[in-house]
């Protein structure tokens, strides 16, 4: 019988990343930085967005997507302060560029920041490129120190490291030196900020560095826009 | 400063959300083995009369795939869509990465991206990072009754 063998040797997420490429484009001409929050469920996601939904109020608009199995409640929460929409994922672990489409979509706002919050899980959402300008993994330090070895490609794929819930680190054993060094050995040029939403700890710098990821976007202030980590030539891209 | 909400007031004041069931939403293993088999039918696709004996990929540490749960989802979506006779291999291969700076490639055996050579943070990975779709073996159609 004659067979034949094809040679591919491609990344199978080829097309998606190219369609996420072209987004984050879309979204760099509007002005808008579209950030996505990766963090294990209960990390403080939705307190970190209350809080900096409060803090820039007045100073910049903001809209969030939000991913969760099931019901509404984060956006229900997120509603008084910013406008945003429910993903519902039924079940499912991550969110996709398909997803935030519809959720964009339905938003139809051009804020200065959007934020999407992920599915809880450090798994499943690293392998799924939004469009984002800006990946931020939460750590809470309720969670322990060693997640950044464990959950490596979610801690690769970002830019920033907020460990939070700062508050608590007189309570619980959970040494930053520790998490950041393991962190920066998987993604040496990852930044990082320590805050607490419920204190307000932290939550200037964050604001702050927020506010110098988008200017950094605008055309006007900077000739290149934000380097995406798996998009700077990893492999995936090429 | 502006007080209050800033979004427009046509803004519908109950929440919206938008619900994906499993057509859009799928646990990530399938979504992947889902655009895996898609790029094999359209290569299949091009190639009439024959079909799909294997199917190699290859997947690392940072590839984000458990490769059983893929596996399994291919190997139900390949006899789903026609081509019940592939059969998927999955080929483990470690982290390679290379320096941005002084241009040195190197594997990762413990995950420390950090170039050997000069210290430098900025390296890029080149290999074990992504379910990369290898190679595609087709076999003529007609033959396909006859002893190999
Ligand atoms: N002490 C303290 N508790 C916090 C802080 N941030 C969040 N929490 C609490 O942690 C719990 C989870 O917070 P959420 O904001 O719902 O976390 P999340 O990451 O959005 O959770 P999921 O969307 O379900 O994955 C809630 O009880 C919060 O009140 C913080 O900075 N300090
Ligand atoms: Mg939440
Ligand atoms: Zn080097």
């Amino acid at each position: 019988m004659t067979s034949r063998v094809i040679v591919v040797e491609r990344d199978v997420q080829y097309q998606p990343q190219q369609a996420a490429a072209e987004v984050r484009r879309r979204w760099a001409a509007e002005g808008t930085l579209v950030v996505n929050l990766l963090s294990s469920p209960g990390a403080g996601k939705t307190a970190l967005l209350e809080a900096t939904a409060r803090r820039l109020m007045g100073q910049a608009t903001l809209a969030v997507l939000t991913g969760d199995p099931a019901t509404d409640r984060d956006a229900r929460r997120l509603a008084p302060l910013v406008p945003v929409v429910q993903l519902c994922t039924t079940g499912a672990c991550h969110l996709d560029l398909a997803m935030v489409e519809r959720g964009s979509t339905a938003l139809g706002l051009q804020p200065d920041y959007l934020f999407i919050e992920n599915v809880g899980n450090l798994v499943c959402p690293a392998s799924f490129d939004l469009g984002e300008h800006l990946r931020v993994l939460l750590l809470s330090t309720t969670e322990g120190d060693d997640k950044p070895a464990k959950y490596s490609k979610a801690f690769r794929t970002s830019h920033a490291l907020v460990v939070s819930k700062l508050d608590l680190l007189p309570y619980v054993p959970f040494s930053i030196e520790a998490a950041v060094a393991d962190a920066r050995n998987i993604q040496p040029e990852l930044d990082v900020l320590l805050l607490s939403a419920r204190s307000g700890q932290g939550m200037d710098a964050w604001c702050h560095y927020l506010q110098r990821k988008r200017q950094a976007l605008l055309p006007q202030m900077a000739a290149a826009p934000l380097a995406w980590p798996m998009e700077a030539g990893e492999s995936a891209a090429s | 400063m502006a007080q209050g909400p800033w979004w427009p007031s046509q803004q519908p004041r109950h929440v919206q959300a938008v619900r994906f069931f499993s057509d859009d939403a799928a646990m990530h293993e399938v979504s992947l083995a889902r655009a895996l088999v898609q790029q094999v039918r359209a290569i299949a696709a091009q190639h009439p009369g024959c079909h799909v004996t294997e199917v190699r990929v290859s997947v690392g540490p940072l590839s984000g795939v458990e490769p059983a749960l893929l596996a399994s989802a291919a190997q139900r979506l390949f006899a789903e869509h026609g081509h019940p006779q592939a059969r998927l291999v999955v080929q483990w291969v470690e982290l390679l990465a290379r320096c941005r700076c002084c241009g040195q490639q190197f594997e990762v055996p413990d995950l420390v991206l950090r170039c050997p050579g000069c210290g430098a943070g900025q390296v890029q990975v080149m290999r074990g990072d992504a379910l990369r779709l290898e190679t595609v073996q087709l076999a003529e159609a007609e033959q396909a009754g006859a002893a190999p």
